[in-house]
């Protein structure tokens, strides 16, 4: 798979666009390839509401005749919250055509000038998260725990080190 | 200075408070519960008697703390104060000295007028200079903290279980009437008496020692002394055991998941309550004794020998009597109701270890529960790991823990040669306007606890995990936004849900209160659950069933004294397709007019069945619980009033009335009614002396 990608941001809102190649190969079928689009964007209404929208595979491109199946499309719309500077509460739904809706939420809270604490949870199927992060200038550790309905508990570890730092614009 | 700063803004503060009385003449108010209900309590779904349940807590939530001796833990107890609350009042009485008056509460930032409004009548600060100089035999004659109450009712309809032509099996032994007295002296960290006397209806009153029965069907007593040197308390007679977080050893039925998202997961670690309820189950008869013997570590020992009911069966290879299971209703009407009775001797043995320091509380656990003769329960795929056997141990630990805006709190126990169950959470300000909560609860299907009341979605902790998120946050002085999300697993069977299982809940509140006069909220909720099929009683079938329950609340005041509630609430139940509906619609009147003070209902409800009955609160006599479900088609309405007689003496009289439009006779068995209407009528005296 192969993606191209261009954003760009207008007042307010940011918005994306990309164009993924993707090619398929199963032995003793053959090889098949497809363009998919995605779209996405950010709009921070105010200084504590923001909220974004992704659709994936607008064009739903044919995979098969057989049944009429499609690579299906998806649609995530989130919102995000900040009562006070050091919390935001982030609330989702993501729908892919043909399966269940998975609702969202979560919650950052910055516990100590840098460090954060985030919890959440997924809702079809239900999973509970816990992280903790932590940031300094250019290097981010972040650490998550997650709980899922039949799986037993699940790390995941990231760090991370920016190389040129960004310029600060609205973030 | 400090302290003549703190007397203006304490005068300020009463000011301030134009409705309340002067200074001189404040008496504790009654408790609001029907206020108190749509904030604090649980969303009801099962099968049980909430009347009595919560009138048990609400027995435990009048007691009134005093605000100069109340720990951080005490404090949180009420439910009703956040974490920046509690610490607020610590901090305040550390630097300025003990509280004059429970008004002087005012003055803390943290505490608006609402509620300081909602937690008034939880409070009081005694003088200890009235006191100080006083045995304890003149504080006991002299405290104004008492009551007693005679109280009656009955239904007027005529009951098949009260007729000769009525089969003998379901025919009841006694009278329709319910009696019921209670006695009780009580002041804050010293002393509290009482008794209670009860006769339900269709319960006979009988002289029958062979049968255990003395009079009236039911008594219950204690005295309790407190804060007597190293002996910090003592009960004989009837008391509860509320330790840690309520999981190994917890006083009957606690708060869980309701509109309140933080407070009402975390239990208060309050040691042994008097138990003054009404419900014949759940409490322990013995003795009960907590001393301090070096400072900050305290040792509970408790000790407790009742008979409870169970319908005694016969091992026909053994001739060993055994029971399938324990009674929990009271009830004695029918001659197996009777049969049952006070068959089953359970003791109980405990001891508790327990370390405070500041805002540090831990301990540890054992309680032996024995059962003679033995619980054996019908075998069923659901129940296998239910308790049987005559006995079980439990040990366990504990710890609650508060720093700055912080609380963190968890209980570990486990069954000697079965599960264990363990559980934990947080709950915070995060700031002064958003608070947070988190629980998380792992408990075996083969955890095995009599006295518990720690946060689940069962009703027991057993065979459940999950983890529950709640916020709150005051979006301006007029609004708050409250919800919360739980998402749970069942491992095993659950009744009436034969396959492991996961599922979720859901709640968010909106409230909005633009004057002292007018409150309005509007509340959604949704739970998924799984069940069993219908029509597949050989090969069990399960599917995702879920509720959705609505409700739109309206408080508010014509005048000073006429108070409205308008009141709906909507619900369906969806299973595999299938879905049913259910709803009432509630107008309230209630005004107080000098003496005399009127509360009327009237209510339509339409319901399709019992997934979708409305629970719903009513105002009752004092202290009394009213919580029918409102089920079927049909019209509820009630008139109650109080006259204060006197300084001394209170009178209610309250009549209520049920018209079914979708049925000729109500109930069954010998509760069945001829005739579509039900009115039962209820008598009150309380005097004050």
């Amino acid at each position: 798979m192969i993606s191209m990608g261009y954003s760009s941001s207008f007042g307010i809102a940011s918005l994306g666009i990309r164009l993924n190649y993707i090619q398929y190969r199963a032995e003793g079928f053959e090889t098949q390839d497809y363009l998919t689009f995605d779209f996405g964007g950010v709009t921070r209404l105010t200084d504590q509401l923001t909220i974004g929208a992704f659709i994936k595979n607008i064009n739903q491109p044919l995979l098969s005749d057989f049944g009429n199946e499609r690579i299906p499309a998806q649609m995530v719309f989130g919102v995000k919250f900040s009562p006070t500077e050091f919390i935001s509460i982030i609330g989702e739904v993501d729908k892919t055509l043909n399966e269940v809706t998975t609702w969202k939420g979560a919650l950052e809270y910055i516990i100590y000038k840098k460090i954060f604490f985030r919890t959440g949870f997924n809702i079809d199927p239900n999973a509970g998260f816990f992280g903790i992060g932590y940031n300094h200038n250019k290097f981010n550790v972040d650490y998550a725990i997650q709980f899922l309905e039949q799986l037993q508990a699940g790390h995941q570890v990231s760090v991370s080190y920016r190389i040129k730092n960004k310029t600060e614009t609205g973030k | 200075m400090r302290r003549g700063h703190c007397i203006v803004s304490l005068l300020l503060a009463i000011c301030s408070i134009g409705f309340l009385p002067a200074f001189s003449q404040v008496k504790r108010q009654d408790v609001d519960f029907e206020k108190l209900f749509d904030d604090l309590f649980p969303v009801q779904d099962l099968d049980l008697n909430y009347d009595e349940l919560y009138e048990n807590l609400a027995q435990i939530l009048i007691n009134p703390i005093d605000l100069n001796e109340a720990t951080h833990q005490q404090l949180q107890s009420l439910y009703l104060l956040n974490e920046m609350q509690v610490n607020e009042i610590v901090d305040y009485r550390n630097k300025t000295g003990p509280f004059l008056s429970i008004y002087e509460l005012q003055s803390l930032e943290s505490i608006d007028s609402q509620t300081l409004e909602k937690i008034l009548p939880f409070f009081t600060v005694e003088d200890a200079s009235k006191t100080m100089n006083r045995t304890f035999w003149q504080r006991l004659s002299t405290e104004q903290n008492n009551y007693f109450i005679l109280r009656y009712e009955r239904t007027i309809e005529t009951k098949h279980g009260y007729r000769a032509d009525t089969d003998s099996a379901a025919r009841y032994a006694g009278s329709p009437d319910k009696f019921y007295a209670r006695y009780r002296v009580s002041r804050t960290g010293d002393f509290s008496f009482g008794f209670t006397i009860e006769k339900d209806a269709g319960e006979q009153i009988a002289w029958t020692p062979a049968n255990k029965i003395y009079g009236f069907d039911n008594y219950s007593f204690h005295a309790q002394v407190m804060n007597q040197g190293i002996f910090k308390n003592i009960i004989i007679g009837d008391y509860q055991a509320q330790f840690g977080q309520g999981l190994g050893l917890g006083g009957g039925f606690g708060m869980g998941k309701g509109s309140e998202t933080i407070t009402t997961i975390r239990r208060a670690n309050l040691g042994f309550i008097p138990y003054t309820s009404l419900n014949e189950f759940g409490f322990f008869r013995g003795m009960a004794i907590t001393v301090e013997p070096i400072l900050n570590f305290k040792i509970n020992g408790f000790g407790s020998s009742i008979s409870r009911d169970g319908l005694l069966q016969q091992d026909s290879e053994s001739d060993q009597s055994f029971f399938t299971s324990l009674t929990a209703t009271g009830l004695h009407r029918t001659p197996r109701e009777l049969s049952a009775r006070k068959q089953i001797r359970e003791n109980n043995l405990g001891l508790t270890l327990n370390y405070q320091f500041k805002s540090l509380e831990a301990g540890i656990m054992v309680h032996h529960t024995s059962l003679n003769p033995p619980l054996q329960p019908n075998p069923n795929t659901y129940n296998q790991f239910l308790f049987s056997g005559t006995g079980i141990t439990n040990i366990g630990s504990f710890l609650n823990y508060s720093y700055s805006n912080y609380t963190v709190f968890g209980e570990f126990s486990k069954s000697l040669d079965a599960g264990y169950g363990f559980n934990a959470g947080l709950l915070s300000s995060l700031t002064s306007s958003f608070d947070f909560s988190l629980f998380i609860r792992h408990y075996e299907p083969d955890y095995q606890t009599f006295y518990t009341n720690a946060v689940a979605e069962n009703s027991i902790p057993r065979n459940e995990s999950g983890m529950y998120w709640g916020l709150k946050y005051k979006i301006n002085h007029s609004i708050t936004a409250s919800g919360y999300v739980d998402v749970f697993k069942f491992p095993w069977l659950r009744y009436r849900g034969y396959s492991p299982s996961t599922g979720s809940e859901g709640l968010l509140r909106l409230t909005w209160q633009p004057s002292k006069l007018v409150s309005f909220f509007i509340q959604g909720r949704q739970e998924s659950k799984i069940r069993n099929l219908p029509d597949n009683t050989t090969n069990y079938k399960t599917g995702m069933g879920t509720k959705n329950n609505f409700w739109l609340n309206a408080d508010y005041s014509l005048t000073k004294n006429i108070h409205l509630k308008t009141r709906g609430q909507f619900s369906n139940y969806k299973l595999e397709g299938n879905k049913t509906n259910g709803m009432t619609l509630i107008q309230d009147v209630n005004v107080d007019a000098g003496r005399f003070t009127i509360s009327a209902r009237y209510a339509l409800f339409d319901t399709d069945d019992i997934d979708n009955r409305q629970y719903v609160y009513e105002r009752d006599v004092w202290l009394a619980f009213s919580f029918p479900s409102y089920s079927g088609v049909g019209v509820r309405s009630y008139l109650m009033v109080q006259y204060n007689v006197n300084r001394n003496v209170d009178l209610w009289i309250r009549w209520a009335r049920t018209q079914f439009s979708d049925r000729e006779t109500i109930g069954s068995g010998g509760e069945l009614i001829d005739g579509d209407t039900r009115n039962d009528i209820k008598f009150q005296l309380r005097f004050r002396f």
